[in-house]
């Protein structure tokens, strides 16, 4: 078989293709890109952070009790870091494929992109959760028991059920998150390492 | 450019989108997918294409940054699959030399079959290795590998 003329001889149409040519709804058709969906999940991420930082603010002026006060402070500031670290994200991320970067470039950064997003949301597990699990643990016990939260924080079995509560459930969070990010992203992740392994490979 | 001009030119290249999706779709839906997305992605892009290349060159990239991305599965899991399809076309079109071809180059790795169909439609190794990410010479050595399982494929 002569491989060049047969590939030359090859008519480049189908029903398919001159359907989506003719009507490629170009304006309304939501694009497929899992960069699309990324940018979407940062805006969502970033609306429940800003939602979430605002009742925080309320939790600050409602409640008077310092070890909450402090606790919600440090996660309005983390709150407000992670924010910002978001939307500087969502800028980062294109919305479109370019054309200027080669295969291998192209999929390095729709890669890269995906890690620093994951790494976003490693932040919050890491350094936002054991925060709100201790400011929810003793607004908790403050109500539930109806002491005051010096009184409770003198008490050493509370202190060990707050630090013992906080040594499983912020790796339990991690996990969690990890587990999210991989059954949500893990798939593609791997194909885009697959490819670009080939892309290398000898 | 109007979206009327944008799709002519497209159309007048359509061999390219054809061609592509055909070698990495592995159904009705994929097909469906990669032609919607691959349009999309040209539209958007076209403002940034300032004629350094030629507009088939630059559809290639757009095809091939497009499909890479939304792949969804590699050739190695679904080998069998491709290789049910073809004993299926094989008897039903035993002569068809096109079919033949088509099916021995999806036969190939992901990344073989796009420097092969570039090297068909007449591309130098150095413009391939430009629109891959690659060295000239690792095209060199994919490019003689992957033409010798498909000769062996061709010949079975």
């Amino acid at each position: 078989m002569d491989i060049e003329n047969t590939w030359k001889n090859i008519e480049g149409s189908d029903g398919l293709l001159d359907k989506v040519l003719a009507n490629p709804g170009l304006r309304n058709k939501p694009s497929k890109h899992p960069l699309v969906k990324l940018r979407q999940n940062l805006l969502m991420g970033l609306g429940w952070a800003i939602a979430i930082t605002i009742g925080y603010i309320l939790l600050l002026i409602f409640f008077r009790i310092w070890q909450v006060n402090l606790a919600l402070v440090i996660m309005i500031a983390f709150n407000s870091w992670l924010i910002v670290l978001s939307w500087k994200q969502y800028k980062r991320t294109p919305t479109s494929i370019s054309a200027a970067l080669s295969l291998k470039d192209e999929l390095q950064s729709n890669y890269d992109n995906f890690r620093q997003w994951w790494r976003i949301q490693e932040r919050v597990s890491l350094f936002v959760y054991p925060f709100a699990l201790a400011g929810g643990f003793i607004l908790g016990a403050t109500i539930g028991s109806g002491k005051t939260a010096d009184q409770l924080m003198g008490n050493p079995r509370v202190l060990i059920i707050l630090l013992i509560t906080m040594l499983i459930m912020v790796p339990v969070s991690f996990y969690f998150a990890r587990l999210l990010f991989r059954l949500s992203y893990g798939k593609h992740l791997e194909r885009l390492k697959g490819l670009i392994a080939e892309l290398e490979e000898e | 450019m109007g979206q009327k001009e944008f799709l002519l030119l497209l159309k007048s290249n359509q061999n390219i989108i054809y061609k592509l999706v055909h070698l990495y779709a592995n159904s009705e839906e994929d097909k469906k997918d990669f032609y919607q997305e691959i349009v999309l992605q040209a539209w958007k892009s076209y403002p940034d294409f300032r004629g350094d290349s030629k507009f088939s060159t630059w559809l290639y990239s757009i095809c091939l940054h497009t499909i890479f991305t939304l792949i969804k599965k590699t050739n190695q899991i679904d080998y069998t699959d491709n290789l049910r399809q073809y004993e299926h076309h094989l008897t039903e079109s035993a002569n068809d030399e096109k079919e033949h071809l088509y099916q021995g180059i999806r036969s190939l790795q992901e990344v073989d079959k796009a420097i092969m169909t570039l090297h068909l439609d007449g591309y130098s190794n150095q413009e391939i290795a430009e629109i891959m990410g690659m060295t000239a010479n690792l095209v060199g050595v994919k490019l003689h590998r992957a033409k010798q399982q498909l000769i062996k494929f061709l010949n079975q």
